[in-house]
């Protein structure tokens, strides 16, 4: 005998699950309502799930380094491949050029030095560190950095490393903030062309890795591949003047619109992304 | 079922969905199969609906999807409304099985993780995310499946542990 009373019949289990399914789905459609209204509501939870999160990563990704390490070497070794034979031809190239740039270059070298020259030029920046990644396996195009309001971050401020462009903050909490990539299809910055300063207008490309600048290069501008693209800085831009975007990889011309379209291969590695600089600059409103 | 039986079960699922959070977070989130990582949460959905029957499915689903939506940048509730719903859709599947044979629950498990998948890129699509039209969206419906499939049974062991379950709903 069942001490808790007689089993329900099958009909009956069924019927309740089924009411069960209509109340979780009710509650799912629930939340989800209320997280489009927008608000603070889930923010705060959010947040928490995120810095609770972060330690717990960092964690695994120490403890997990060796096996990482070999994952990532079988996974990348046709590509790591490749890559040393364009750094071989590269390197053979730069030894040619070598001894006609040395003297140039030390005078560069000591400028800079002297001068602290970046493409952040005055502005400050604050370090910050990647907490979580990319989680969800659909593109998400956004990143959770280790800082927020208790710095002084703001929607709107550019993240970048020193080798250029990553992407600007989105959602800033307490203690942490969502960036959205520079990798994003919603991600659109006017930009310049380092030897023409022939001005465009580009976006993020999504899956295919690249930044697509479609508008605003008229067919009659000679572009290059390898040529460097930078961030406008223009009258209402989203970003400051001069913020490497990456370099032209591919060139086509768009003949209906006597435009070209540029694909710019981003100058910072998104796969990689650790420690990164957030730019002290607000978008004028 | 008594309450305190009741509470026990609660108590060891939210364990499992708990351990699994941590390992999705710290390990596997990291471990990405052509740019795919698997999704644990949505095994243990699975696993809840097949040895605990629809109800378990649709509650741990929803529990286990709503922690992965606190992370994700998409609307909250969207992986907790498609885990509870293919947490509920296999243990229907699971009840109306003749025989429950490993290669059936693990055939009804990889079915079920490209199901989820599938149910949370059309919400996402519903609510403007586009995520039915991610080119990748066969990739990561297929590595989910088969990583999902390859480690279910320690999974539905542990969930016939947290129900109790014994031989007579147990998968042979």
């Amino acid at each position: 005998m069942n001490p808790a009373g007689p089993l329900p019949s099958k009909g009956t289990r069924r019927r309740r699950g089924r009411y069960l399914l209509l109340v979780v789905v009710l509650l799912g459609i629930t939340l989800v309502t209320l997280d489009a209204r927008g608000g603070s509501l889930f923010g705060p939870a959010r947040e928490g799930a995120s810095e609770a999160t972060g330690p717990i990563q960092r964690a695994g990704r120490w403890l997990s380094t060796p096996f990482r390490s070999t994952w990532h070497g079988i996974r990348d070794y046709p590509r790591l491949k490749e890559q040393n034979e364009q750094l071989r031809d590269q390197l053979a190239k730069v030894k040619g050029d070598k001894i006609r740039n040395k003297n140039a270059q030390e005078q560069l070298d000591r400028l800079r030095q002297q001068l602290d020259i970046s493409f952040t030029g005055k502005l400050r920046t604050e370090l910050v560190r990647v907490t979580v990644g990319p989680y969800s396996n659909f593109t998400s195009y956004t990143v959770t950095i280790d800082k927020g309001a208790d710095r002084r971050l703001k929607v709107g401020m550019p993240v970048v490393t020193n080798a250029g462009l990553v992407g600007r903050i989105s959602r800033v909490g307490s203690s942490t903030s969502q960036v959205e990539l520079a990798t994003s299809p919603n991600f659109v910055v006017g930009v310049r062309l380092a030897s023409s300063q022939e001005l465009g207008v580009g976006h993020g490309g999504g899956e295919i890795n690249r930044f697509v600048v479609d508008k605003g290069i008229s067919l009659d501008v000679a572009v290059n591949k390898g040529e460097a693209v930078l961030s406008s800085g223009l009258e209402d831009a989203v970003l400051p003047p001069d913020v490497p975007i990456g370099l032209v990889d591919r060139v086509t011309p768009n003949d209906a619109e006597r435009t070209q379209q540029l694909l710019v291969r981003y100058a910072v590695d998104f796969s990689q992304l650790d420690v990164l600089q957030v730019v002290r600059w607000v978008p004028p409103r | 079922m008594g309450a305190a039986p009741m509470r026990g079960v609660g108590v060891r699922w939210a364990a499992i969905v708990g351990t699994a959070f941590v390992l999705q977070v710290a390990f596997l989130g990291d471990l990405r199969i052509l740019g795919v990582h698997p999704d644990l949460m949505l095994l243990v959905a699975l696993a809840a609906g097949l040895i605990g029957g629809p109800s378990r499915g649709a509650v741990v689903g929803f529990v286990a999807g709503l922690l992965v939506d606190l992370l994700l940048p998409g609307r909250l509730g969207t992986s907790a409304l498609a885990y509870s719903l293919v947490g509920f859709g296999i243990g229907v599947a699971g009840e109306s099985l003749m025989r429950s044979a490993k290669g059936i629950v693990v055939g009804l498990v990889m079915a079920g993780s490209a199901a989820g998948v599938l149910a949370y890129a059309a919400l996402a699509h519903l609510l403007g995310a586009g995520s039915l039209t991610d080119p990748r969206l066969l990739r990561i419906v297929v590595i989910v499946a088969v990583f999902n499939g390859l480690v279910c049974l320690p999974v539905l062991y542990l969930a016939q542990w947290a129900e109790d379950a014994g031989p007579a709903t147990s998968y042979r």
